[in-house]
């Protein structure tokens, strides 16, 4: 016990550097001191199953930790959504092997594929030019530490006491439950069954919700310029472009609804100024 | 056992990248032949065996190509993010290769005597026990707009970032109409695996493109945007949009993800084949049985093979025969038809397929059918053709705080 202490001390003090100012000395510090928790960490791993499995099951767990660490720690915001990207393939080779097929390619396929892609648009035009370190580094990295660090102790506090006393086992479902379930060669349609069947309720509450926020996101984004608020008001000047199809660029066309908005005012004047 | 599956599985990963790089290059020399065809030229016809007067139809053009590529000088701009475009072109290829885990190139081959006594079968796919198939297909598809995106942001320049950009876009865009052109197909056969949705057009006989003409079309315009050929290939616009993200690139990188996007292409023939043109089956010589000899076995692979290169050929006319859309029809296309199409496809599947599985085959696809030939006229008068091809320019964009209504005209 004393030694995993040790390890989750040195864990924390290389959490808060790596979140630190941004220096090469510090990022040098948290580097070996986390090197050093890893190395104390790793004569106490124990072989889970057959050895290929415990090299898969480490290998990703490795992998989906460092990738994590280096998505909150790094300043670079594109190379944060990329070790971003990385941890999700760490977490759907997690899944994978334990045997669940369609929750690991769903990761890929939501989080990989569409919200990180999204996140990457972002912060490819959002360009940070000139980067102010106060701007992107971690207010208080002693604390996020701590509480990280605290995390970590919980879950793995709470690991021990049920694997101890044999709780983890209840809670996980048995072989041939396993077997029947994950484990059966038609993997997704007995998922299917249970989802539709169990967890109903849950899955139609989650499909509201999501509606919800399509419906929220198309009502703020409409407002904005360029969508389809203003979709509707164009079909206007196209048709009356249709008329007159020669000067589409010079005339334009006296824009429908009141004048009254600041932006209206601006343009307003703008063509006054420019002749229009 | 266990050595017998570690065989298994490195046989057919050497057979599959030997035989996918083998025909991404030399699909490339059909495409230039068939390009020649189209335009009436001769195309390559020169590139023989090296130092003598033997042409061999221009087959080794493909050869002199690679040497080509292999030989130029591998130039990075002192301007780019390193690593990143190092990785982008990798994490292309990767994404390109990996698609093809899920896909089948045959059926089964027959079970063999191992020496303790037991049989062994093998079934003519790198991933005979996943299950979620066609879903990791789009993962990694989900994954290569990853790339795109990072290849043009990395390479620092403005003209390779918009590509980038464009080209995710459309990526995105069109992965919508996919996935609810496949969903249909999955519903109506019951699983995500592609084996086991080849098994059912098979053993029913009618092939999917037959019952589904709605979800084929939609599936057949989206994989190309994809797979971004040529209707659809803004990514690359080298006349009108000076490249695409990969203006930056040269010498392997850029054959990298040249290669990648013919294999996207070949990955898009072999689903088309599967999902909608009833993969290795054909009526009278191939049977629909599981358990098979080795001449019904090799059949089945010719078959498939034989439609897959069908397909392919497809696409390359199309790509001679149609000019590129502008951006803001290939978004049109995308979300004001494709999508419509592609969920009526969905609900019309998912109705028969809550009906039942006992309905007559011919009554499913006569309704389909004449679905597909409603939804076709309206959208053909709802969308006027037209002729006016120039951009739409419109006045600034005001919103006054409510909805403007528009005045009838």
């Amino acid at each position: 016990m004393g030694d995993l202490v040790l390890v989750a001390i040195l864990f924390a003090l290389a959490l808060g550097l790596a979140l630190g100012v941004p220096s090469t000395r510090s990022r040098l510090a948290a580097g070996i001191l986390g090197a050093l928790g890893a190395g104390l960490l790793l004569a106490r791993l124990v072989p889970i199953g057959v050895w290929v499995y415990s090299l898969l099951f480490y290998l990703f767990a490795a992998i989906t930790v460092v990738a994590a660490v280096c998505a909150v720690s790094l300043r670079h915001p594109i190379y944060c959504a990329v070790w971003f990207g990385v941890m999700f393939l760490g977490t759907a080779g997690l899944l994978l092997l334990i045997g669940a097929q369609f929750l690991a390619v769903a990761t890929l396929v939501i989080y990989a594929g569409a919200i990180l892609v999204i996140f990457l648009f972002v912060l490819m035009f959002a360009q940070p030019e000139g980067r102010a370190h106060y701007d992107i580094m971690v207010r208080r990295p002693g604390v996020v530490a701590l509480v990280a660090m605290a995390f970590a102790a919980l879950i793995a506090g709470a690991a021990i006491v049920f694997l101890g006393t044999g709780e983890l086992a209840k809670l996980s479902a048995p072989a041939e439950e396993r077997a029947t379930g994950v484990l059966q060669p038609e993997h997704v349609a007995a998922l299917a069954e249970v989802l539709f069947s169990r967890h109903l309720i849950a899955l139609e509450v989650v499909g509201i919700i999501l509606l919800v926020a399509l419906i929220g996101a198309a009502l703020i984004g409409g407002r904005a310029e360029g969508s389809a608020w203003r979709h509707l008001s164009s079909e206007a000047s196209r048709n009356d472009r249709r008329k007159h199809p020669g000067n589409s660029s010079e005339a334009l066309p006296e824009q429908p609804g009141p004048t009254t908005s600041g932006s209206n005012r601006v343009i307003d004047e703008l063509r006054r100024s420019s002749g229009g | 056992m266990t050595w017998i599956i570690l065989i298994e599985v490195l046989v057919k990963i050497a057979l599959l990248l030997g035989g996918l790089m083998f025909a991404a290059a030399y699909l490339v020399l059909v495409e230039r032949w068939i390009a020649a065809w189209v335009q009436d030229r001769i195309g390559p016809n020169r590139v023989g065996i090296p130092l003598t007067k033997i042409r061999l139809f221009g087959l080794g053009q493909p050869i002199a190509d690679g040497v080509k590529f292999i030989c130029k000088e591998e130039f990075t701009p002192g301007h780019v993010d390193r690593t990143l475009y190092t990785l982008a072109p990798i994490i292309m290829l990767v994404t390109a290769l990996g698609a093809f885990a899920v896909i089948p190139f045959g059926s089964v081959l027959p079970p063999f005597p191992l020496p303790d006594g037991s049989t062994y079968q093998i079934r003519l796919i790198l991933l005979p026990a996943f299950d979620a198939g066609i879903l990791l297909f789009l993962a990694f598809g989900g994954l290569g707009v990853f790339a795109v995106a990072l290849a043009g942001w990395a390479s620092n320049n403005k003209y390779s970032f918009f590509g980038g950009v464009r080209s995710a876009a459309q990526l995105i865009s069109y992965e919508v109409p996919l996935s609810l052109a496949i969903l249909g197909v999955v519903v109506a056969s019951g699983s995500l695996h592609l084996d086991h949705i080849i098994l059912t057009q098979a053993q029913s006989g009618w092939w999917n493109i037959f019952v589904y003409p709605l979800g084929f079309l939609v599936f057949l315009v989206a994989v190309c945007a994809e797979a971004g050929r040529l209707p659809f290939d803004l990514a690359e616009a080298e006349q009108e949009l000076v490249g695409g993200y990969h203006t930056e690139y040269s010498g392997m990188r850029l054959m990298l993800f040249l290669v990648s996007e013919f294999l996207h292409m070949v990955a898009a023939s072999f689903l088309i084949t599967i999902l909608f043109l009833g993969g290795w089956h054909l009526w009278g010589i191939t049977g629909s049985n599981e358990l098979v000899g080795w001449g019904v076995a090799l059949v089945r692979v010719i078959v498939l093979v034989a439609k897959v290169f069908l397909v392919i050929l497809l696409f390359m006319l199309v790509r001679w025969s149609w000019p590129r859309f502008r951006f803001d029809q290939l978004m049109d296309l995308a979300w004001k038809v494709l999508l419509l199409w592609g969920i009526i496809h969905f609900v019309l599947a998912a109705g028969w397929a809550y009906a039942g599985v006992n309905q007559p085959m011919w009554l499913v696809a006569a309704t389909n059918w004449t679905t597909l030939v409603i939804v076709w006229l309206i959208t053909a008068l709802v969308s006027p053709p037209e002729s006016d091809n120039r951009p739409r320019r419109e006045p600034a964009p005001v919103w006054s705080g409510e909805a403007v209504e528009s005045p009838t005209s």
